[in-house]
C-alpha cells in the first residue's frame, strides 16, 4: 500500500507543479515506484514539466469516466521506469471529476505505487476538493511573501477541516540576498504565521527555468541548489533526517569553484 | 417521553428545532435523527438553529450534532441554550456559530459562563462570532475574525480582525501575549496599527476605551501592580 501526498498553495504560481514533477522524480531515483497525478483539469502543467505533453492519449477525465482502463492512461516517464504520470485533460474543466471518482481512483493507485503524488491547481473550489479528496498527507508550497503565506494559511485551515492534520512546508523561491538585506520575508516570518513542519527551503534558481522550458526536473541536476534543496525535501518525504541546508552565497572562490564542479 | 421532544418550525432564518429540556442528550439525539430521516431530502440545505431550552451542553455534544446535521445536508448556525438554574428568566445565551465552510466542525464551542474557549489557532478566513467572551489558545492569524459582545483573550499572537463589544459595550477590552491585529474594534470604535509603525510589541498588551479612544498599553495583572508599589 502506498502514500498519496497532494501538492497544494491556494495561491497560483508559488511552483506547486515545479515541486509535484521533483519530488516525483526524485522519489523515483530512489527507486520509488511513482505515478504523479495532475488534477488541474482544463490547465494542465506537470506534463509539460515532466517533457511527456506530446504522449498523452488519454487522461483522468477518460479515466474517471470509464472511457480507458486506468494503465492505459499512465504514461511512463523518458528517464525512470518506475515513474508515471497521469495527466489532466485539457479540454474539460474542473467539474469533470467528482470527489468520489478522484477517491476511488487514487484508491486504486495506492495499491500499485508506493507514492502517489496529486498537483493540485490554485484555489479552493471543486479542484483542490477533487485533489486533497483521497490525500494521506499535504505539503503546501508557499512563497516567500504576505500575500502566498496567507493564502496558505487559508488553505492549511481548509486542510484540517478536511482532516489532513499537520501538513508539511516548503517555501519555495527563496532569495537569500534579499533575506539578508532585509528585503524580503525569512524562513522565520513564514514559519511563526503557519506554525507548521518545514521539510524544505528551495532558492531562486535560473536552474529551474531552465529545466522546466526543457522538460527536465531540476532535482537530476547536481549542479543547481534549487536542485539539492529537492533532493533533500524527497530524502525527508521518504523518512530520512536531512538538515537544512545552508543557502547563505559564499563569496569564497574555493566555493564558487566547487559549485562549479558539483561538489558541495 | 411522546413525539413531542422534537418539534420542527420553519422560519425566514431557518429551521428551528425545539428540543425538550428534559430529555438526556444521547436520546435526544436519537429522536433528531429519526425526525430528519423521516423528512429525507426535504430539508437539505437548510440552516438550522437548536433551541435546546434550559440544559447544560458540552461542545462535544454540539460537534455531534453538527456532524448529524451534515449527514443530512443541513448546516448547524446556532445553539440556543438558557442557563439551567435560571430557567425560563429569559436570560438566554446565544452562540452563533458562524465558521465559514472551512472551519465547520472544527470550531469547539463551550458553552460555559457565556465564555467561549478555542483550542485551536484561528487561520484566514475562519470566523468567530459569540454573544460573550472568547478566549482563544492559540493564535489568530491575518484573514481571520473575531466578533464578541464580550471581551477577548487570546493566548497567543492576535493579528487578524478582532471586534470586542460588538453589541455596544463600551467596557470591552481585548488582550493578547502578542496584540498586533489588522483592525482592532471595540464597540464603536475602529482602530488599526499607523502605516508605519514597525514597532513589534514583545509583552502582552491589553486594549481598551479610555476617554472615548481605543487605549493599548502593556498589560500588567493588578496586584503585580499593587505590590510594585
Amino acid at each position: 500500500m502506498g502514500e498519496v501526498i497532494v501538492i497544494t498553495s491556494g495561491k497560483g504560481g508559488v511552483g506547486k507543479t515545479t515541486t509535484t514533477a521533483n519530488i516525483g522524480t526524485g522519489l523515483a531515483a530512489l527507486g520509488y515506484k511513482v505515478v504523479m497525478v495532475d488534477t488541474d483539469i482544463g490547465l494542465r502543467n506537470l506534463d509539460v514539466v515532466m517533457g511527456l505533453e506530446n504522449r498523452i492519449v488519454y487522461d483522468i477525465v477518460d479515466v474517471a469516466n470509464g472511457n480507458c482502463r486506468l494503465k492505459q492512461a499512465l504514461i511512463k516517464d523518458k528517464r525512470f521506469e518506475n515513474s508515471f504520470l497521469l495527466p489532466a485533460a485539457q479540454t474539460k474543466d474542473k467539474n469533470a471529476v467528482s470527489t468520489s471518482q478522484m477517491k476511488e481512483l487514487v484508491g486504486n493507485l495506492k495499491q500499485e505505487f508506493d507514492y502517489v503524488i496529486i498537483d493540485c491547481p490554485a484555489g479552493i473550489e471543486q479542484g483542490f476538493k477533487n485533489a486533497i479528496a483521497g490525500a494521506e498527507r499535504a505539503v503546501v508550497v508557499t512563497n516567500p511573501e504576505v500575500s502566498a503565506v496567507r493564502d496558505a494559511d487559508r488553505i492549511i485551515g481548509l486542510l484540517e477541516a478536511e482532516q489532513l492534520h499537520d501538513p508539511m512546508l516548503i517555501i519555495n523561491r527563496l532569495r537569500p540576498a534579499m533575506v539578508k538585506k532585509g528585503d524580503m520575508m525569512n524562513i522565520f516570518d513564514s514559519e511563526d504565521i503557519l506554525a507548521i513542519k518545514i521539510i524544505g527551503v528551495v532558492p531562486e534558481d535560473e536552474a529551474i527555468v531552465v529545466s522546466t522550458n526543457r522538460g527536465e526536473p531540476a532535482v537530476l541536476d547536481m549542479t543547481s541548489k534549487a536542485g539539492q534543496a529537492y533532493r533533500n525535501i524527497v530524502k525527508r518525504i521518504s523518512g530520512e533526517d536531512v538538515p537544512l541546508m545552508n543557502l547563505e552565497e559564499s563569496d569564497r572562490f574555493v566555493d564558487k569553484l566547487k559549485k562549479l564542479i558539483g561538489i558541495r | 417521553m411522546t413525539n413531542d421532544s422534537v418539534v420542527i418550525k420553519g422560519s425566514r432564518e431557518g429551521i428551528f428545532l425545539h428540543l425538550d429540556p428534559q430529555i438526556e442528550f444521547q436520546v435526544l439525539k436519537q429522536k433528531i435523527a429519526a425526525k430528519l430521516s423521516a423528512s429525507k431530502e426535504f430539508l437539505a440545505g437548510a440552516q438550522v438553529i437548536c433551541d435546546f431550552g434550559p440544559r447544560e451542553i458540552s461542545a462535544e455534544d454540539i460537534t455531534e450534532l453538527e456532524s448529524l446535521f451534515k449527514l443530512h445536508k443541513l448546516h448547524l448556525k446556532r445553539v440556543n441554550v438558557s442557563r439551567p438554574e435560571r430557567s425560563g428568566s429569559g436570560e438566554e445565551k446565544v452562540m452563533a456559530l458562524k465558521p465559514m465552510e472551512s472551519a465547520r466542525g472544527q470550531i469547539h464551542p463551550y458553552a460555559d459562563e457565556q465564555t467561549l474557549l478555542i483550542k485551536r489557532t484561528l487561520r484566514s478566513g475562519q470566523s468567530i462570532s459569540y454573544d460573550g467572551n472568547v478566549v482563544i489558545l492559540g493564535d489568530v492569524n491575518p484573514g481571520a475574525e473575531i466578533v464578541a459582545s464580550g471581551n477577548v483573550i487570546v493566548m497567543g499572537a492576535l493579528r487578524g480582525v478582532v471586534h470586542a463589544g460588538a453589541t455596544g459595550n463600551q467596557g470591552s477590552i481585548v488582550t493578547a501575549l502578542r496584540l498586533k491585529p489588522t483592525q482592532l474594534r471595540i464597540a464603536e470604535q475602529i482602530t488599526r496599527a499607523p502605516d508605519n509603525d514597525t514597532e513589534e510589541p514583545d509583552v502582552p498588551e491589553i486594549a481598551r476605551i479610555k476617554n472615548g479612544i481605543v487605549t493599548i498599553e502593556s498589560y500588567v495583572p493588578s496586584e503585580r501592580q499593587a505590590r510594585a508599589r
